[in-house]
């Protein structure tokens, strides 16, 4: 019989207990602080008072989870409610309070190969991203065999074709399962998302061949405890091979930490030839004859230094005429605050990359000017210009800033041009919303994401055959 | 590094950044944020505030930001428009210009170690090498090892200098891949790898050397780790060629938390030095006075109620029986002074160390191993190593334990203090402790000092240094 738990905290990482657990539990009830949310129901389980958690551990042997970022803010209040067993949140994994016990799944399943004359790959992250799917799925149709892990979800229902790449998905609840699990199955090479880092630094000690896929150099962007700073070291130095996103971020990492350049590969963020679009839309300007301005991707509210804060930066866009339009994931809180900056700035609301492919047609030229100064240029010379890519894959001209690396990209294609914004921002828009771009550009000059996976499994097989540690 | 350097940051890694590069480079000031320590003087220095910073700068010299949270210092000197700078986390050194982020950079030019005779060579690594790494290097010193040290916050000037003389070699490294270089050059037989934080021993696994493991508090159930602090122990505990505890407790834990059932492991727990056993025991306060005087020595945490140090209310209840607690620490003299002021009966009487500590620890009835035990820190103090109690029996008083199984089990065992009972009369019960007589060398006779454990350590360093050449040998590395 499966013992009893109830999960506090109905939020995200409620959510992910519930997957994780419930394998291994008979979740009774939710629990949370949240007194609006007492007598509803989440997943078809009660959602219960903390007080009442109380008398139901009276009653039966009942784990606690406690299913939230900051456990400790509750954890004195959940020791007092006589629960057998206590588990806190470390994200990706759940812990037991007394002597910080991992939590374990009781049976453990390992890989075996369903075809012994293929290679099989392990792909590992947190969450996948589609980047990891579209490297996987290639590496799927060139003959391997390939399996996902995961730390905290898997591909969600609404994204199927990821789900159907793999041969085999398995969820990891603990760092020994997850070295056990490597080091018993069948993978000839297991390749490792950078987030978090230190998942390759874990699998850098199992048996098997690890390569990192490192996204971001995250010392470069952000400030790092010292164990941040270990676990970047160990993951670079320690792995069989690294794979960068350009070419910029690997020869700085090659400086940093001193990795033998045939050791690391660069995969660039290329668009896939499922996205190019099949047809365009009618351009926005030729109906008004006003500019439009479009930006999709990251921003932020705070802080001020940061690349994608964007509050001042359209202000003076949309002071000087041009219309900007904006497709984010962000809150839409805040986006509609931007918004709400200017009649010019428009929010449009999330679309996948398919629907963007096309719906970024209808605008004049795409928004590659970050809010840049010297703690974050660096970054942005050295980070991947996938925008640059999706807005030239709807066949639209840039406009780009001073980031040297984005810069050199438009003049060498001649899809764009450097934006003095200290001149007349209007002119010089109006002057780049001439420029052609070709449907066939990224075709024609070989910047298809297909196109790199040649490298990637020459990459995988120099490793197989000179394993880089004991 | 430029000869001139600026410190930014007066505190903690400040003065650790000053005391290491204060021989080599000439420090102009130290530049911090905090109003309080602008215009006063640090070695000699003066704190100025970060406007002043251009009366300092020119292109002779370095700024280093020495504070661990340096992303705002970064945001400051952006706006000043200075975009060349070194960071020092945690001893490691980093540099940052226009061109490049965060390159690692090493100061040490060492060559690799060769050994001088044919002696085992152990190197100890540790960011700061504290007081139980010391012991053990002097015991092994003592069983004929040449020993060595390997340091990347601060080397033993400040505190334990008595220590530094027994290292064969000093090094101070700046960075992961000076170490890594520097050990796989170099010819010992051992590392010998502390924890606290996990970080050391991760870069020295992989510098085909064995490596053991020294467990002195498992970080994951004292403080709060995050995942990266969770993985550095895991891998650390897990892939270290043996594991040294302090106590059977935290093995035990470690057994169960790692699945280390298998390793070698070794108990080694955290006794004294013969050498700091006094012979000439000081008069009892309560010679003159006839009350009961209790001592405390270590540290003490007033912030936060639910730490095991946060003896407030113990104490309280203590002194309310006209029992008179007298406490030596290290931690936070402001708080030190404050908790002084709730009782006529508690004394403060400042941060003494080493031989002297024995010998004032002598002066009183007996010794105070009392925490403020929860759910929450059960664990830790359970598996803890009591090093305290081996000072209280150092000098030869008896010790008051709490709920606290494996402290009640060694005051029984030996018969050298009580338990406490808090619903009984504490006065009566302390009364009858004070009788109790610890024999002279106690420690000695009962094989509870580091040299009298000394065999079991070169046993294990021995035993692991053969399976590492075995399959060395075997894997034909």
């Amino acid at each position: 019989m499966m013992k009893n738990a109830i999960i506090f905290g109905c939020g995200n990482v409620g959510g992910i207990a519930f997957k994780k657990i419930s394998l291994e539990y008979t979740i009774l009830a939710w629990t949370d602080n949240d007194d609006s949310l007492w007598g509803k129901e989440k997943m078809g389980i009660p959602i219960i008072q903390p007080i009442e958690v109380k008398n139901l551990c009276k009653e039966s042997d009942i784990d606690i989870f406690i299913a939230m970022d900051k456990c400790d803010l509750v954890v004195e209040q959940v020791m007092n409610l006589g629960a057998d067993k206590v588990f806190v949140w470390r994200n990706p994994f759940f812990y037991n309070i007394d002597g910080m016990i991992p939590f374990r799944k009781h049976k453990r399943i390992y890989y075996t190969k369903q075809n012994k004359n293929k290679k099989a790959v392990l792909f590992i992250s947190a969450i996948a991203n589609i980047r990891d799917h579209k490297i996987a799925s290639l590496i799927k149709k060139s003959g391997y065999e390939v399996c996902l892990g995961y730390l905290i979800s898997e591909p969600p229902a609404s994204e199927p074709e990821f789900a159907c790449i793999y041969d085999e998905i398995y969820p990891m609840q603990s760092i020994d399962e997850l070295v056990d699990f490597v080091n018993n199955s069948e993978f000839d090479l297991v390749h490792s998302s950078s987030e978090p880092e230190f998942l390759t630094a874990i699998l850098t000690y199992s048996n098997k061949v690890v390569i990192h896929e490192c996204h971001d150099l995250r010392s470069e962007t952000a400030a790092m405890s010292p164990n941040e700073l270990a676990m970047e070291y160990l993951s670079h130095t320690r792995a069989d091979g690294v794979i960068y996103p350009t070419k910029a971020l690997r020869n700085n990492a090659l400086l940093k930490f001193g990795k033998p350049k045939e050791r690391t590969y660069v995969i660039e963020n290329f668009i896939s030839k499922e996205l190019i679009p099949i047809h365009r839309l009618e351009k926005m300007s030729d109906r008004d004859g006003k500019i439009h301005a479009v930006y999709e991707g990251g921003i932020v509210a705070a802080p001020k230094e940061n690349k994608k804060y964007f509050n001042d930066l359209w202000l003076r866009l949309a002071q000087s005429g041009i219309q900007v339009h904006f497709y984010t994931k962000y809150n839409q809180d805040f986006c509609h605050y931007l918004e709400g900056l200017h009649t010019n700035i428009h929010y449009e609301g999330d679309f996948s990359s398919k629907q963007l492919s096309v719906e970024m047609s209808k605008y004049d030229l795409g928004l590659c000017i970050f809010n840049t100064n010297s703690i974050n240029k660096l970054y942005l010379e050295n980070g991947s210009p996938n925008k640059l890519y999706e807005y030239l894959n709807a066949g639209i001209p840039i406009a780009v800033d001073n980031v040297e690396c984005h810069k050199q990209f438009v003049e060498t294609y001649a899809v764009g041009r450097q934006v003095d914004l200290s001149g007349n921002i209007l002119q010089q828009m109006q002057e780049i919303s001439k420029i052609k771009v070709s449907d066939t550009f990224l075709e024609d000059n070989g910047f298809m994401f297909e196109k790199q996976i040649s490298g990637l499994l020459e990459l995988y097989d120099y490793c197989i055959t000179n394993r880089d540690r004991k | 590094m430029k000869e001139n350097v600026i410190i930014f940051g007066a505190g903690h890694y400040g003065k650790k950044a000053y005391q290491r590069l204060k021989d080599e480079y000439t420090i102009l000031c130290f530049v911090d944020n905090n109003a309080q320590n602008i215009g006063e003087s640090l070695y000699g220095k003066p704190v100025v505030s970060i406007d002043r910073i251009f009366d300092y700068v020119d292109d002779k010299t370095s700024i280093i930001i020495c504070v661990r949270s340096y992303a705002p210092i970064i945001v400051q000197l952006m706006q000043m428009n200075i975009h060349d700078y070194y960071i020092l986390v945690e001893g490691f050194l980093f540099y940052t210009s226009e061109h490049e982020t965060m390159m690692p950079v090493e100061l040490n030019a060492a060559l690799p170690y060769k050994k001088r005779n044919n002696a085992r060579s152990i190197l100890f690594v540790q960011n700061a090498a504290c007081i139980r790494t010391h012991k053990i290097a002097a015991v092994m010193k003592t069983a004929g090892y040449n020993v060595n040290l390997i340091y990347t916050l601060s080397p033993p000037i400040d505190e334990y200098a008595e220590y530094a003389e027994f290292y064969e070699n000093i090094w101070g490294f700046t960075s992961f891949g000076g170490i890594q270089r520097f050990i796989k050059g170099s010819e010992f037989d051992i590392i010998h790898c502390s924890n606290e934080p996990d970080i050391l021993v991760n870069i020295v696994i992989g510098c085909n050397k064995p490596v053991v493991f020294d467990t002195h508090d498992m970080q994951s159930i004292r403080n709060h780790l995050d995942m990266d602090g969770m993985a550095l122990e895991y891998l650390a505990n897990v892939y270290c060629d043996g594991n040294i505890y302090t106590s059977e407790g935290v093995k035990e834990l470690a057994n169960e938390k790692f699945l280390v059932h298998e390793k070698n492991k070794l108990v080694f727990e955290n006794m004294i030095l013969n050498q700091f056993s006094i012979s000439d025991s000081m008069y009892k306060i309560s010679q003159f006075d006839h009350e009961i005087h209790c001592v405390y020595e270590g540290g003490i945490v007033g912030s936060d109620s639910t730490n095991h140090r946060y003896f407030e209310q113990i104490w309280m209840t203590i002194t309310a029986y006209g029992i008179h607690i007298h406490f030596y620490s290290q931690s936070d003299m402001n708080y030190c002074k404050e908790l002084e002021k709730k009782s006529p009966y508690l004394h403060y009487e400042g941060n003494v160390g080493g031989k002297d500590l024995i010998r004032e620890l002598s002066k009183y009835d007996l010794g105070l191993l009392l925490f403020n035990v929860n759910r929450k820190n059960k664990d830790f103090i359970e598996t803890g190593s009591p090093n305290k109690l081996f000072e209280y029996l150092n000098a030869r008083i008896p010790i008051v334990v709490g709920n606290v199984d494996m402290h009640i089990e060694f005051v029984n065992k030996y018969d050298v203090g009580i338990v406490l009972d808090f619903d009984k009369d504490v006065s009566k019960q302390l009364r009858e402790a004070k009788k109790i007589q610890i024999p002279k060398d106690f420690l000695l006779e009962n094989g509870l000092t580091m040299e009298a454990q000394a065999s079991k350590l070169v046993n294990f360093y021995e035993k692991i240094i053969k399976q590492y050449n075995l399959s060395y040998k075997e894997e034909g590395i």
